[in-house]
């Protein structure tokens, strides 16, 4: 591959109007460095469903859907360590310490039936999430990329998440995840309030209050309403 | 909501308490958080581009220094032309009076937010505000690629002027942003403001004119 095919994709980029478009340009073009799958997603932090934080989905068939059911993404390295740098880094070099657990190893068993054996991932800002990682997947046995390869890699992953950001926040800003009613139960809960004491306090029905929080929960893809409470304040969208 | 006073060598004596703190504020940011810089024994960070040409916009919110831009022509001497050369090998490096080069961006930690609706995202509708105002067509340099995403994010667009590279640990690429009136109306749709957040106190300079004078100055 050659750097002007890396500008290339960095034009063409600015052309998709849809993730569709942009996931299938992409996947084509790293085919080249020896990538057939990958995928860009939220990376999730203890307990939040990955599924409503996936961005672009090249994983195989079966594959998503495998890694979904099993809950992979808690005992995943690659995922974990996804979290833990802000530096793209090669799935091969993930420390032992995430890499080498039953859970993890038993994942990379389950990729490997599905063609994926190695890879590379990179971390970047996101604004939905804790960050975003772009990670591409071969089906060799190790990723053997030169340094000038890498950096072709970067490139594009990092004009691929740009673009992405810009096709998928056309909402004007996060104001319209939560409903007032949310934010006012989260609040309630941030305070230490049962749902049957928010329920008193706002004169409304225990199992609104509990519809409420689980709207709330869904919103940010977590599953329980403590979660809810760190995202909604870490977004600046509760202040308690 | 930040205001963004526009600071330079023109009307910084208004500014001396306000400077100092940002100056302050960087040395935690670029020695401490970064490490990027080695320590200074008074506290302060500054480098070899805070010189008459740099332009800064210091975002002040409670009476408090809370981020921070600096502009400076790239007609002059400035941190692609002097150390990161070689990041341009699509373009070379760019040295037009009317792209400026923005470094030196902090949000103290307290202010720091993950969502578009911070700190970070004012200071760029600043920018933004400020570079429309001066007639500026791009301003960028050397930058994270891990932060390039809030570009997209504004609906920015960045043009790279090289490939992505690993210095010291870290990787960057150098690009430059697209300065015009519709990437000033997305960034402020976000905020969901309809109005300047820039303040100018004391005699003006005007950044096109400074940065003129740079191509003016007899050959040395």
């Amino acid at each position: 591959m050659i750097d002007s095919d890396v500008f290339d994709f960095i034009e063409r980029c600015r052309k998709h109007t849809a993730t569709a478009s942009l996931l299938g340009d992409l996947l084509e073009t790293v085919r080249n460095l020896g990538f057939e799958h990958l995928i860009l997603s939220g990376v999730p932090l203890g307990g939040q469903q990955l599924a409503p934080m996936v961005e672009l989905n090249g994983w195989p068939t079966g594959w998503f859907e495998r890694y979904i059911e099993a809950e992979h993404a808690a005992v995943d390295g690659v995922c974990i360590y996804s979290a833990k740098t802000l530096k793209p880094f090669l799935w091969a070099d993930v420390p032992a310490k995430w890499s080498n657990t039953d859970g993890s190893r038993r994942v990379a068993g389950e990729a490997a039936e599905f063609g994926i054996c190695s890879g590379f991932a990179v971390p970047m800002l996101s604004v939905h999430h804790w960050q975003s990682v772009l990670s591409f997947a071969s089906s060799a046995k190790s990723c053997a990329l030169s340094p000038r390869q890498q950096v072709q890699l970067v490139t594009m992953a990092v004009y691929a998440g740009m673009s992405i950001q810009a096709l998928s926040s056309d909402d004007s800003g996060e104001d319209g995840l939560l409903t007032d009613r949310e934010k006012e139960v989260l609040l309630w809960a941030a305070a230490g309030k049962t749902s049957s004491e928010t329920s008193q306090i706002l004169g409304v029905a225990e199992r609104t209050v509990k519809w409420h929080s689980n709207k709330a929960r869904e919103a940010f893809g977590v599953s329980t309403t403590t979660q809810a409470v760190v995202e909604a304040v870490r977004r600046r969208l509760i202040h308690p | 909501m930040i205001t963004a006073h526009v600071v330079n060598a023109q009307n910084k004596h208004l500014y001396e308490n306000e400077f100092d703190e940002f100056l302050r504020r960087r040395h935690d940011f670029f020695v401490h958080q970064k490490g990027w810089r080695p320590p200074s024994p008074d506290g302060r960070e500054r480098d070899q581009f805070d010189t008459d040409a740099a332009t800064y916009l210091l975002g002040i919110e409670d009476d408090r220094v809370v981020t921070s831009a600096r502009l400076i022509p790239t007609t002059e001497p400035h941190m692609v032309s002097e150390v990161f050369p070689h990041m341009c090998e699509i373009t070379g490096v760019p040295r037009r009076p009317d792209w400026a080069e923005w470094t030196r961006t902090f949000v103290v930690p307290d202010r720091r937010s993950a969502g578009l609706r911070g700190t970070l995202t004012e200071l760029c509708c600043a920018v933004m505000e400020y570079a429309l105002d001066e007639g500026l067509s791009a301003v960028g340099g050397i930058q994270e690629t891990y932060f390039m995403p809030h570009h997209g994010a504004l609906k920015w667009r960045a043009e790279p002027m090289g490939m992505a590279r690993e210095e010291n640990g870290e990787w960057y690429i150098v690009a430059y942003i697209d300065v015009n009136e519709k990437a000033l109306q997305s960034v402020r749709k976000i905020l969901g403001i309809d109005h300047s957040i820039i303040v100018r106190r004391g005699p003006q300079m005007s950044f096109l004119e400074r940065a003129q004078k740079a191509i003016e100055a007899p050959a040395r």
